[in-house]
Formats: C-alpha cells, sequence, structure tokens
C-alpha cells in the first residue's frame, strides 16, 4: 500500500497526475476513471489507520468529495500522491473529531433505561414528532440542515446545497447519512 | 449512495477548472497587495514620519525595518505554500515561518531588554498607533483570508499564524516608517506586542474560519 510519506514518483511519471490535469480541463472519463483508481486506494490507506471500519466507505465517500471540491488547488509540480493524502488525511481527522463529538452527545446507559421506562416513550407507539426531533439532534449540522431544509422547508436537493455552500451531489449523500443515521438512533430506541 | 454511484455524479457534474497560479505569482500578489495598502494608508494619515531620511542613516533602525520587512515575505510565501494540501507542513514552510518567527523573537527580546535597561515605564498613549496598526491590516486581511480559502490549507492553525504573521509584519514595518517615537517602551508595546497578538490569533482564526463553509474542503 502507498504510504503518504514515502511518495518517490515525480508528478510528469505519474498517471494519476496526468488524469488529474486532463480532469481540471474538464475531461469527465478521464476524471471518472481517476476516482475509480483512487478509492481502492484511499479504502487501503484508511484500513490501516482507522478504527471505525464499518465508516471507512463513508470517509472514502467524503474524501472523494473533497478531492473534487479542491481540485482546482493540485498543482502539476506537486507529486499528486501528496496532494491526495493531504486531503484524505484532513478529512479522516474532521471524521473521528465529529465521532468524538457525537460520542459525547450520545445519551447513556442510565438515560437510555429511564427514558424506555417512561410509558410515553414506549416503543410500540407510533413515531412521534417528538422523537424526530429528538433523533435529529443526534445528526451533525450539516446534514441536519439539509434534511429540514428539503423535509420540512420543502426546498429541493439542489436548492438545498445551494443555501448550505454544498454541492447537489454532496447534498444527496449529506440526506442519505442523515437518513441513515435517524434510521439507527430510532431503531436503537426500539422502532421498527 | 454507494461509491461508484458517487463517482459517477461526480463525473456527470464535472466543469473545467482554472488551477491556482503558481505559488510565487500568489504570494508576490499578496506582498504587493500590502505593501501597496500600507504606503497609501501612511500616505492618508499624515505621510512618512518628519525625520525618516536620519533615521534611515541609522544602522540600527534600517535593520529592524528591514528585518521586519523580510519576516513579512517569507511569512506571506509559507501561507501561499499551506494553502496547497500536503502531507505535512514542509521542510521549506518551517523554515520560512521558523526564520520569521525567530525575526520577531530576536525584535521582541531586544526591546524589552532595552526596555529593562532603562528602567520599566508605563508607555505612552499609542491610540494613532493602534488605529493605523489596525487600519494597515485591513485589506491585506480581507486578501489573505481570500487567498487561503480559494485555496483549500488542511494545516488550518499553521495557515492562520503564517497569514496572520505576514500582514502584521507589513503593518509593523509600514509603522516604522509612519511613527516618529523610537521610545523601547513605545515600540515594545504599541508596534512590537500587537504582531504576537495577532499571529497567535491567525492559530485560533485559521482553525475556525478554514473549518466554515468558506472552506473549500
Amino acid at each position: 500500500m502507498a504510504s503518504a510519506d514515502i511518495h518517490t514518483k515525480s508528478a510528469p511519471e505519474d498517471p494519476w497526475s496526468t488524469l488529474m490535469r486532463a480532469a481540471q480541463a474538464g475531461d469527465a472519463v478521464a476524471y471518472k476513471k481517476l476516482l475509480g483508481e483512487i478509492a481502492p486506494a484511499l479504502t487501503s490507506f484508511l484500513r490501516t489507520r482507522f478504527f471505525f471500519r464499518d465508516h471507512i466507505e463513508d470517509v472514502v465517500q467524503e474524501i472523494l468529495l473533497a478531492i473534487h471540491a479542491a481540485r482546482h488547488t493540485y498543482r502539476p509540480e506537486q507529486p499528486f500522491r501528496n496532494w491526495m493524502y493531504g486531503i484524505a488525511r484532513h478529512k479522516m481527522v474532521d471524521y473521528l473529531r465529529k465521532q468524538g463529538r457525537q460520542r459525547d452527545n450520545e445519551i447513556n446507559d442510565a438515560e437510555l433505561e429511564t427514558f424506555l421506562a417512561d410509558d410515553a416513550n414506549n416503543p410500540e407507539e407510533a413515531l412521534s414528532g417528538k422523537d424526530i426531533r429528538q433523533a435529529l439532534t443526534h445528526l451533525p449540522d450539516k446534514q441536519r440542515q439539509v434534511l429540514l431544509l428539503t423535509k420540512v422547508e420543502g426546498y429541493s436537493m439542489a436548492e438545498a446545497g445551494k443555501k448550505l455552500g454544498m454541492s447537489e451531489t454532496a447534498t444527496k449523500v449529506a440526506a442519505h447519512r442523515a437518513y441513515k443515521k435517524m434510521r439507527e438512533w430510532l431503531i436503537s430506541y426500539g422502532y421498527s | 449512495m454507494d461509491t461508484r454511484e458517487l463517482i459517477d455524479k461526480l463525473g456527470d457534474e464535472l466543469a473545467p477548472v482554472k488551477p491556482l497560479a503558481p505559488a510565487g505569482r500568489r504570494a508576490l500578489g499578496l506582498c504587493l497587495v500590502c505593501i501597496i495598502f500600507v504606503m497609501a494608508v501612511i500616505y492618508a494619515l499624515h505621510g512618512p514620519r518628519p525625520d525618516l531620511m536620519r533615521a534611515l542613516r541609522s544602522p540600527f533602525y534600517l535593520a529592524q525595518t528591514v528585518s521586519m520587512f523580510l519576516a513579512g515575505l517569507l511569512a506571506s510565501i509559507a501561507t501561499i505554500r499551506l494553502c496547497v494540501p500536503d502531507t505535512k507542513v514542509r521542510a521549506p514552510e518551517r523554515v520560512m515561518l521558523g526564520a520569521a518567527s525567530a525575526i520577531w523573537l530576536f525584535i521582541l527580546s531586544d526591546t524589552f531588554g532595552q526596555v529593562m535597561k532603562i528602567g520599566l515605564a508605563p508607555p505612552d498613549h499609542g491610540d494613532a498607533c493602534v488605529i493605523g496598526f489596525s487600519a494597515m491590516m485591513t485589506l491585506p486581511l480581507a486578501v489573505v483570508i481570500r487567498m487561503m480559502t480559494k485555496g483549500a490549507p488542511v494545516w488550518r492553525g499553521w495557515a492562520g499564524y503564517a497569514a496572520l504573521l505576514s500582514i502584521a509584519s507589513f503593518s509593523a514595518t509600514g509603522m516604522r516608517v509612519f511613527c516618529p517615537n523610537d521610545a523601547p517602551e513605545h515600540l515594545l508595546v504599541w508596534h512590537f506586542l500587537p504582531v504576537a497578538v495577532a499571529a497567535l490569533a491567525g492559530i485560533a482564526l485559521g482553525r475556525f474560519l478554514l473549518k466554515t463553509r468558506l472552506a473549500k474542503i
């Protein structure tokens, strides 16, 4: 596996660098080929450094979105791998910080027991607005905003993305992750 | 959405982008903005100090002013280089930032030594210097933030530190040309300590600002 600090290939010999230059010029085929090739490399990079194995695909997607947003910052004189792994490392650290913050916000076992002992929180009952609001509070800011804009205020994905300074694709990915997290949270509270 | 699907979507929405200009050209642009704006502020206030020609004949004054200017140049180049993702802060940026910081540490400690030699005295009012120093930083600050957010710094704290050290160094150089007061306690409190404060605030600014939606990644 390529390590972030031992890349010795010079930029002109690196096929990824060539593909990236083509992508900067708008070549979609080269770009898809590049992303298709770097995704497995990023997966391997994360596997050796990342504790949350189940989240690797999420982080790879975050990295691909970041590479997409920052593709204009790549300069051919710089080794492509240094540039790519710089972004990968940054997104991995960001993800770990977010995970840490979310863990801090999680309800502990005692709180959960109290919550379930309360009849009002009987999981047999229909999904209430209160529970949905509660589930929303467990989402990261951006994901929560995406859901509120698209599901409550009725904006399209493109409009919500524009409001939040994200591309339509990034907004869809955020919404998808938000649904997944809300589902997991609600299931952990007994909803089927 | 799986990764393959995401790759297809990103490919479909791909638009050509103009790569960032070479680091040298961007650093030169930042330095020119700082120098021209600082000069404009000096002339907009009441012009350079009246004894400037005499002061320039003093080797100490000249060395100090040139050192501050050099610190600004080095920190500007480091700022621009730090705006491109990389796996670590590389040796050239470390050397440039280290040299700029060392210049300021030397200036601060030397001036503090002079103050101690003549005995601690409360510094005179430096309102005009604070206003001048802050005014000289306004446009360069906006420009450097724009440059940083146009790039994609992954070492946010370092980038913020370099950026603020750079523009504060140029402002302090301008203040030496503008303010005729050479008393060490005045220089220490109203000219040099603000540079240290600005540079340290830059770390927080970089970490905060480059985490918001202004940041590319």
